[in-house]
């Protein structure tokens, strides 16, 4: 048997041990070297989720409903899935606003509302006493249990209130949290050596269970078989291993998991440790899957310890919430016993510290200044003293609060139960939160509507039947409901009677709360703050880190002022190297007589909103900033100017845009300009070139005929001949160069009609025919028997042709020239072919015969024979029509003119019948 | 890319959690018989709560390094 002292001291000691801890782990965190700042103190701070409830209520649960104490830890585990979505994103935008509890988090999003933040305070204060009572009636418990065995402890509520050790404990653990988490204001509203403390208790806790867990199994029994078999011969325990011992079957299971999937994220406590305690998101990452396993573990021996207890001791002499303490003492193993008080310890003040420094901040930030700030009676110096006391005394109140609930009606239920009532509270935290973080729509009169709706429900269904059993209030509502209204029965509202209280209670006050939040919300109408909060929730992924606050101010306040304010809640120092790191960050120097620009002003919003909250930073600001918070219609003007600056910004874009085009065009234009002029000089001059080499001979023979008149007659008949042949030429360059000039400018006027390929060759023959005959060269004609029909300008394409068959004789040599002029139809087009048998045409030359001026200089006299313009008018014309033109050669063996002209589709068609 | 599939294997593993650990499959093992000396809705239900825990941890560790870039490049909306 422990004795009363080594108790005290050993819980002393370990409660000294904590406090060592913190302090280490506060020290550490000024220096800027955090040991917290990893995800496994994250996980392990998130296990404050198990409570003297799980410690010592599961054991209690599972004795009386064998699997039954599960779905409070696969609710979690369920929800760890998804913590990556939903947890990461309020973590993302309590960092970005600042967010220091619950409360602030939903009145925050609720457009500042200091009214929601209110409401949702007291429910969580409200919601809150059971749990905490729980808390005092485990640790009170097991210390009389430890104490009086193997005699049966009494009922400690039973007790006067003196010689209860509830009491004392409550004392202890307000003067142990008060310590803890509220040595200082602190911008941040993060408590390190409080997360480092409960990390390590959430070690001793677990290292406890499974210590006496292993125990139950191998010391009292010899391994789980062992354990399993004697169990299945008892029926009563056997009874156990089926889902039958669930009460309240399917349809409780899914609601405590739903209950406790609620739970780990919207607990006050839960949310202080997820949220406002984490450091870095990507803990998030290990967290939801170490969590639940430390979860799994935990829960291990459960059910084992409940068995060995229900086998051990006959039926009714020990509470089975005891086992885990009475099973170790049973076997001798007091030390054991006394490690696993100390477990139980841990759980229960892990819970209370956490629990109570979230709570009493949210009355501090949410109920009490918002109040004063209300009565204007916040007129002294020194702010932060007097938010310590309001935090010192609100933890007080909650114990003292969780003590009366535990006197008045602790003792007529199980631990598991209680704690129940608690979890259904916290749920009623669900719906505004997470509709409000995913729905822009969600408003601040739909989520007072649901939350005050989903509160009353739970009231009247869980916590006045509460009251009712222990005697306080007349049972006779519960058989009969109120007013004897028997549709008003609280455990069976509306005459639903399908389901146990909790579930009932659950089913009902989500109904109403998702009802009322989602149904007002759709009819009321948001607020300007209302919408610009709800948009920077919603999207907090896409803005980024950098979130600007939502309003405007327009202040005529100093920056010392400004300062001043900030200093009254924070301390003088704090406030001073917060302005030196906004001057920092934004690159400006802050002197006290400038005017503070709103940017400035939002920022000490925010370093207030870390210490009071954001629904009571803003009345803050907005009672002492001495401009004014801009009007809607202000902002609405501010963001017309920024929305018309854009459009005019756009449209300056557009315009620069169609300018850069434009611009462009013009430059291709004077490119294509100043390419045609070069090419019109280069004409110009060959064509004056062209002119003149005529010229300068008929001047020359002229000059010298007129000059000698002693020449002979042969002589000048040699010279006048030279003299006409070269003004002929000279005739023929200056026709060519109107008539391509003519066809160049489109000026020409084409007289198309249906022509026979076969009559224009003809007729271009007989025009040569003088030219053929004086070379003495060979024509030959190969022409089909049947017409060949285009629709050309007759005379153009015999002009090519004529050119053609000049140039072949120009290229032939005399007797044994031969020439032969070929038509013929292939692929749906004419074609004409005109071969010699001359010097050929080198391939490089090939193409560019057909260029202006281009001539192929004789190898032999190196003069040239033509124009130079001949070919370049016959391709015009051709591609005129439609056609192609081009030579095939082969120097020596020589040359090949064909060109092609599209055949006369219609008529072939009528004519080949008539041929057939 | 392999964010946004990660996210939807989240949603699946929450899922069939969600349907492993509920009527009607739990009805099957409801029985109060024993498997190996171990009650057999006991074993199920620890079986898939460790199975749920694997692969939470297979899907939160396994792309840990992919993802890291996509998380700082862009910011994805959870």
């Amino acid at each position: 048997m422990l004795s009363d002292w080594l108790i005290l001291i050993c819980a002393f000691a370990y409660v000294g041990l904590l406090f060592a801890i913190a302090f280490y782990a506060d020290m550490r965190s000024d220096s800027g070297r955090s040991i917290i700042s990893n995800p496994y103190i994250y996980t392990l701070s998130i296990a404050v989720y198990c409570t003297a409830w799980t410690f010592y209520g599961s054991v209690g649960r599972a004795a009386g409903s064998g699997i039954g104490f599960l779905p409070i830890y696969f609710g979690p585990t369920l929800m760890a899935c998804l913590w990556w979505f939903v947890l990461r994103k309020i973590v993302r935008i309590s960092k970005a606003h600042r967010i220091t509890s619950i409360a602030d988090f939903i009145g925050s999003r609720y457009g500042k509302s200091a009214f929601v933040g209110g409401v949702v305070t007291v429910i969580a204060v409200v919601g809150i006493m059971p749990y905490i009572s729980l808390q005092l009636k485990a640790v009170a418990a097991s210390y009389n249990v430890l104490l009086v065995h193997p005699k049966i402890a009494d009922a400690a509520a039973s007790r006067a209130f003196y010689g209860d050790t509830a009491l004392y404990v409550a004392l202890a653990l307000a003067a142990f949290t008060i310590l803890f988490g509220t040595r200082h204001i602190d911008i941040t509203e993060r408590h390190e050596g409080m997360v480092a403390a409960i990390a390590f208790e959430s070690l001793i806790k677990l290292i406890a269970f499974l210590a006496v867990g292993l125990f139950v199994v191998f010391a009292i029994f010899s391994g789980p078989a062992d354990l399993f078999a004697k169990a299945a011969e008892v029926p009563e325990v056997a009874k156990l291993f089926s889902f039958d011992a669930m009460p309240g079957g399917y349809a409780s299971w899914l609601s405590l998991t739903f209950l406790a999937m609620m739970a780990i994220m919207f607990l006050p406590r839960q949310f202080q440790v997820l949220v406002v305690e984490n450091v870095n998101e990507e803990h998030i990452r290990k967290a939801s899957w170490l969590f639940p396993l430390y979860l799994l573990l935990i829960n291990l021996f459960v059910l084992p310890i409940a068995i060995a207890g229900l086998i051990l001791f006959p039926e009714g002499t020990v509470d089975p919430d005891t086992f885990v303490l009475t099973l170790p003492m049973t076997g001798n193993a007091e030390y054991l016993a006394l490690f696993a008080f100390i477990g139980g310890l841990s759980a229960a003040t892990g819970m209370v510290i956490v629990a109570t420094i979230a709570i009493s901040t949210m009355v501090c930030n949410d109920l009490v200044i918002p109040f004063l700030l209300r009565m204007n009676a916040l007129h002294r110096e020194d702010m932060s003293g007097l938010l310590l006391m309001i935090r010192r005394g609100a933890i007080i109140v909650i114990l003292l609060m969780g003590y009366l609930y535990f006197r008045l009606i602790g003792e007529s239920y199980a631990l598991v139960t209680i704690g129940l009532v608690s979890f259904a509270a916290a749920a009623q935290f669900a719906p505004p939160i997470l509709i409000g973080i995913y729905w822009k729509g969600a408003s601040r009169a739909g989520a007072i509507a649901g939350l005050l709706g989903g509160f009353l429900v739970w009231a009247y269904t869980l916590v006045l039947p509460g009251f009712a059993r222990s005697g306080w209030l007349s049972q006779v509502f519960l058989e009969e409901g109120l007013l004897g209204l028997s549709w008003l029965r609280p455990y069976q509202l509306l005459g639903l009677d399908l389901f146990d209280p909790i579930t009932h209670a659950v089913f009902w006050s989500m109904l109403v709360n998702v009802g009322l939040l989602v149904g007002v919300s759709l009819f009321a109408n948001q607020s300007a703050i209302e919408r610009i909060q709800a948009t920077l929730f919603v999207d907090v992924f896409k803005r980024g880190s950098k979130t600007r606050d939502s309003r405007i101010w327009e202040s005529t306040t100093s920056v010392a002022e400004i300062r001043e304010i900030l200093a009254r809640f924070i301390g003088t120092d704090q406030a001073v190297k917060a302005f030196e790191q906004f001057s920092l960050e934004r690159g400006q120097v802050l002197r006290d007589e400038m005017r503070a620009e709103s940017a400035l002003v939002e920022y000490t919003e925010r370093q207030l909103a870390g210490a009071i909250g954001a629904a009571s930073a803003r009345v803050m600001m907005g009672s002492v900033v001495k401009g004014e918070e801009l009007s809607i219609e202000g902002v609405m003007k501010i963001l017309d100017e920024t929305s018309q600056v854009l459009e005019y910004s756009r449209q300056l874009e557009q315009k620069s845009r169609e300018l850069e085009a434009a611009t462009g065009e013009l430059k291709a234009a004077n490119e294509r300009l100043t390419e045609l002029d070069r090419l019109k000089d280069e004409f110009v001059s060959t064509v004056s070139h062209e002119l003149r080499t005529p010229l300068t001979s008929i001047r020359a023979f002229s000059e010298i005929l007129r000059d000698s008149p002693e020449l002979s007659s042969d002589q000048r008949e040699e010279y006048l001949d030279i003299i006409v042949k070269e003004s002929e030429r000279l005739t023929r360059l200056i026709n060519e160069v109107l008539n391509l000039a003519k066809i160049e400018s489109e000026g020409v006027e084409w007289n198309m009609q249906c022509v026979d390929l076969r009559q224009a060759i003809e007729e271009a023959l007989i025009a040569t025919q003088q030219l053929v005959a004086e070379s003495s060269t060979e024509l030959i004609k190969r022409m089909p028997d049947e017409p060949v029909q285009v629709t050309v300008d007759k005379d153009r394409v015999i002009q090519v042709i004529i050119n053609l068959i000049s140039n072949a004789v120009k290229f032939c040599d005399g007797e044994s020239g031969q020439i032969s002029v070929r038509v013929f139809q292939n692929d749906g087009v004419a074609c004409v072919e005109v071969t010699d048998n001359g010097s050929g045409i080198p391939r490089g030359e090939q193409e560019r015969i057909f260029e202006k001026f281009h001539q192929v200089s004789d190898a032999q006299d190196g003069k040239p024979r033509g124009t130079g313009l001949g070919l370049p008018i016959c391709r015009r014309i051709v591609e005129h029509h439609g056609g192609k033109i081009w030579a095939e050669s082969e120097v020596g063996q020589g040359a090949k003119f064909i060109f092609t002209l599209p055949l006369r589709a219609t008529e072939d068609r009528e004519e080949i019948p008539q041929i057939a | 890319m392999s964010n946004k599939r990660n996210h939807e294997r989240l949603i699946a593993l929450f899922l069939l959690g969600v349907l492993t650990l509920n009527y009607p499959l739990l009805h099957l093992f409801g029985a109060a018989s024993l498997w190996l000396g171990i009650p057999v809705l006991y074993l199920y239900l620890f079986c898939c709560w460790f199975v749920l825990i694997v692969l939470m941890a297979l899907l939160m560790e396994g792309r840990r390094a992919g993802e890291r870039d996509t998380l700082h490049s862009n910011h994805w909306d959870g």
